[in-house]
């Protein structure tokens, strides 16, 4: 057994916010420990090291930084996938997200969202905000006990 | 001298008078002779021949006598103030010698003596031979007749004259008193008659008590008052006490006792008890004579039965009594109208009219309480029956009763007139017939309204026959349905078609069983052969022998039911299809807007990023203009970042019901104060907040309106130094805002001194994307204000502005008070 970093998931369709989000980690060097999932389905198969994931490293992110509108499975239907299965509800999961709508925010807590955080238009904050998330979530943050393999 | 009353001849016994003057004449030889005034002879005697034979016997002498005969009398007749004998010698050659008769100043007759010669006549006897030659006499015997006239002395002629007067006179005399007192007699047996007459008559008697010798005198009235038999009884003190009434005999006694010492006359009135019990009223006027010592001589006194007298006046009295009475008491209005119109009324009357007698006096007369319109006419009617004709009316007039309404009445009126036949005053009878007026007017009217409505009725009406088989009456209407005359409707019944025979036969059927029918629907053929649908409603009236209804034409109306109910099955499946729409819509928006919130700031975002990142890349070798331009960027994405904010919050506004919750608004304010925190750092800004009351509302929407208008206030006060911004609330039911009463709401306000605004802009304040001032001067969207008056709208309020340029703005919303919805 070996000594596992914990990485963080991004879940992320737009190659934009993607670029941007990882040159905000990347600010805080933490870039080198994300993965990128471009939806839904590519999420739930590296969690659970299915398909293309299937030979990564074993052991679960330190966060999941979930976008809510994403082609095949949105970040809503993952985070329920995540808080419905024994294996993987513990996971860390923030929305990021671009939708203030209030229906999504109450949706999202409800299914046991651990953060709930508003993508500033303006990249300054949009900067501070996702190094504080990374800093957060992968440096600060205690994680839950290892699964056992 | 008077003329005389009297002729000699009812005097004296002329018969006998004869016979004395016969005698008297043969023993004198003279000739006697009595006549009454007018000449004519009562008494002859001792005629000489040479007067009778000859000279009264041949006309040429005979003129002689009568010559002698008027002179005499006439000489008398002028004398007659100075009676004395007068003697003529006639123109035969005689003496005539007469006295007048002159009785208790009456000439009653003449006396005459005559044909004779004085003893100192010369007697011619040769004349008298020639006499008798010329005018044929027989001579001798004319002279011896001539011898045989008496020649007398002139005294003896006068004693015998005078002898005669006398005795004629004396006779004439005792006849006349004879005959007077023959004529007293007479005259006081009537008046004793005419006195009892008029006595009974006047049911009057007399009596006479001689107090000197006790003698008691009753006349004949008295016995028949007393009623006592004067052939049985006599006159007695006592029968006249006890003839009294009892009650009355002591009345009687003073009054006469009274007399005694006053010695006046008295009169009085009492009864009399008759046997059989019978009552009479009689009045006595007594007197007493006294002599010059004053002792009593004579009593005396007149009695008369005035017992009808008595009964007329007390009938009189009793029926005025009635009369009285029955006016006092009368149901019916009664009053006594003099000429001049003053009025005596009574209770009815008063009732009547609703008046108290005090103010009917001070009225006075009917015209003041007389409708205007009514008076003219009375008093022509009245002015007729002054002038006699006719002698009584009857009318209606119209009374004012007190509180000013009209009453109506039935006037009878007669005029009463004194016995003179002048006006005494008019006896009027006046029954009031208001109600039945109004009865009659509402009944007029009612049958007014019905043939109106029966002629101009939009519903056919119609009268029939019980059992249908005949119409009564039809009004136009029913003729245009069935397209029939008036007349045709109602002389064949066969006029009115049915489109189903059997059908209308049960319609009458279902008639006579339930007494009425509703609304019945039925076919009829029209005169133009088409068939169309009526709603006939009847009614038996049993009473009135006929069957009523009314008949609707209602092809249109079931045509047009029949159209309503295709339209709203077609309307139904298209609302269902609009709904759909709507649904799908509604569906798209909410994608739209969540795309909005969710794409369209994502390209935002990757400007402002990637820009930022360029700017750093580049680092400080970039120059100022590029500088400016990726600042440029990053303010314009901030800007559309947050249109898209308000938007969306408008957008959500206008989606979401609002929820109906009670609202503390002080806490809502709190709320919306809180973010405007960071913003007010470091400004001047003197801030008052008044008591906000409860409402009920939407407690995030109202936070959201506190937060628009506080944050308003803070940007537009921004150059002020201190800022003014007051918050407060007012009772707006009696209408804040200008809008004059209203339903009970409350106000709330946001005051502030910034640069206000000019009115005249006022309408676009709350309109999305509309904006008072440019961006330079103050950042904005446009859509604050246009949500704050969707919410306020959404929850049943208004909002309003006012302000002025440069000295401030209000904003204003009215929140209506209202229960809590149920949730």
């Amino acid at each position: 057994m070996m000594i596992h970093v914990p990485g963080i998931l991004l879940a992320e369709d737009n190659p934009n916010d993607v670029e941007l989000t990882i040159e905000a980690l990347d600010q805080h060097n933490l870039a080198n420990r994300v993965t990128v999932a471009h939806d839904g389905v590519e999420a739930m198969q590296y969690l659970r090291c299915e398909g293309a994931f299937k030979d990564r490293e074993p052991g679960d992110p330190a966060v999941v930084l979930l976008d809510i509108k994403m082609p095949r499975k949105d970040g809503l239907e993952v985070l329920r996938e995540i808080r419905s299965d024994p294996a993987l509800k513990k996971v860390p999961v923030v929305i990021l997200t671009s939708s203030r709508e209030e229906q999504d925010l109450i949706t999202s807590y409800d299914l046991g969202v651990n953060a709930y955080v508003v993508k500033p238009v303006n990249f300054p904050s949009f900067i501070d905000a996702v190094k504080q998330l990374g800093v957060f979530w992968a440096v600060i943050n205690e994680r839950p006990p290892n699964r056992v393999k | 001298m008077r003329t005389a009353e009297h002729a000699l001849a009812d005097l004296v016994d002329l018969d006998r008078l004869q016979r004395a003057c016969d005698s008297f004449a043969a023993t004198g030889d003279i000739g006697l002779f009595v006549l009454d005034p007018g000449g004519t002879i009562l008494v002859a005697a001792g005629w000489q021949d040479i007067c009778t034979q000859f000279h009264r016997a041949h006309e040429d002498t005979l003129k002689g006598c009568l010559e002698s005969d008027a002179r005499i009398n006439q000489r008398l007749v002028d004398g007659l103030d100075a009676p004395e004998h007068y003697a003529y010698q006639c123109a035969n050659g005689l003496w005539d010698v007469a006295f007048p008769l002159i009785i208790a100043g009456e000439h009653l007759g003449n006396v005459f003596t005559g044909q004779f010669f004085y003893d100192d006549d010369e007697i011619d006897e040769a004349a008298f031979r020639q006499r008798a030659q010329r005018l044929g006499f027989d001579e001798p015997a004319y002279l011896e007749a001539l011898a045989c006239v008496p020649v007398l002395s002139h005294e003896r002629v006068a004693r015998t004259i005078s002898f005669l007067a006398d005795f004629v006179g004396m006779l004439a005399d005792l006849g006349l008193s004879a005959l007077r007192q023959e004529q007293e007699h007479e005259a006081l047996t009537q008046s004793e008659e005419r006195l009892k007459e008029a006595q009974r008559i006047g049911r009057l008697g007399h009596w006479e008590l001689d107090l000197v010798s006790d003698r008691l005198h009753w006349s004949d009235g008295i016995f028949e008052l007393f009623e006592i038999d004067p052939s049985r009884f006599a006159a007695s003190y006592e029968a006249f006490l006890d003839a009294i009434h009892p009650d009355d005999r002591d009345a009687v006694d003073r009054a006469y006792s009274a007399s005694l010492e006053n010695k006046q006359p008295y009169e009085i009135s009492h009864r009399l008890l008759m046997k059989d019990g019978r009552v009479k009223w009689v009045h006595e006027k007594c007197r007493t004579d006294f002599d010059a010592h004053g002792k009593p001589l004579r009593f005396v006194g007149v009695m008369r039965d005035i017992t009808e007298r008595r009964h007329a006046e007390e009938a009189l009295a009793e029926s005025e009594d009635k009369f009285r009475y029955m006016f006092d008491h009368s149901a019916v209005a009664r009053s006594i109208t003099q000429p001049s119109g003053e009025i005596e009324v009574n209770d009815a009357f008063l009732e009547m009219v609703g008046y108290t007698r005090e103010e009917i006096g001070e009225l006075a007369t009917w015209q003041r309480i007389s409708h205007p319109d009514d008076i003219a006419r009375r008093e022509g009617i009245v002015a007729s029956i002054v002038s006699g004709e006719p002698t009584s009316a009857r009318f209606e007039q119209r009374y004012l009763h007190k509180n000013g309404t009209v009453i109506w009445t039935d006037v009878a009126i007669t005029l009463r007139r004194d016995a003179d036949g002048n006006p005494d005053y008019f006896m009027t009878t006046i029954v009031n017939i208001t109600e039945r007026k109004h009865a009659e007017e509402a009944l007029r009217e009612s049958e007014e309204k019905y043939r109106g409505l029966f002629a101009n009725a939009q519903v056919g009406m119609f009268r029939s026959r019980l059992d249908g088989s005949a119409m009564l009456a039809v009004n136009p209407k029913l003729c245009e349905i069935f397209g029939h005359t008036e007349e045709e409707m109602l002389a064949d019944p066969a006029t009115m078609r049915w489109a189903d025979p059997e059908a209308r036969t049960v319609m009458i059927e279902e008639l006579q069983a339930a007494g009425s029918l509703k609304d019945y629907e039925l076919g009829i053929v029209h005169s133009s052969g088409e068939v169309r649908t009526v709603s006939v409603s009847m009614e038996l009236r049993l009473e009135q022998g006929y069957l009523e209804g009314s008949t609707a034409d209602v092809t249109e109306r079931k045509r047009a039911e029949e159209e309503v109910r295709r339209l709203n099955a077609e309307l139904e499946q298209r609302v269902l299809d609009r709904t759909a729409q709507l649904d799908a819509a509604n569906k798209e928006l909410e994608a739209f807007t969540y795309s909005v919130s969710h794409d369209l700031r994502a390209p935002l975002r990757h400007i402002s990023g990637f820009s930022s990142l360029l700017a750093e890349q580049v680092g400080d070798s970039v120059d100022e203009k590029s500088r400016h331009y990726v600042e440029t960027i990053s303010a314009s994405v901030r800007q559309m970042g947050v249109l898209i904010d308000d938007l969306l919050q408008f957008s959500r506004t206008g989606r979401a019901e609002p929820r109906s919750e009670t609202v503390d608004m002080e806490q809502a304010l709190a709320e919306a104060l809180l973010p405007l925190q960071r913003e007010t750092e470091g400004r001047a800004i003197e801030w008052k907040i008044g008591r906000l009351p409860t409402v009920v509302g939407d407690h995030a929407l109202l936070r959201q309106v506190w937060a628009n208008l506080l944050g308003n206030a803070v940007k537009f006060s921004r150059g002020r130094a201190p800022a003014r911004i007051e918050v407060g609330a007012m009772d707006g039911t009696a209408g804040a805002g200008g809008d004059g009463g209203g339903p009970a709401q409350d106000v709330f306000f946001v005051r502030d001194n910034g640069v206000g605004f000019d009115m005249q802009y006022a309408h676009k304040l709350f309109g999305v994307f509309q904006r008072l001032h440019s961006s330079a001067e103050f950042e904005g969207t446009g859509i604050g204000l246009a949500n704050v008056q969707r919410i306020i709208s959404r929850l049943g309020g208004r909002v309003w502005a006012e302000a002025e340029l440069d000295k401030g703005a209000a904003f204003y919303f009215a929140l209506p008070r209202r229960k809590e919805k149920p949730s």
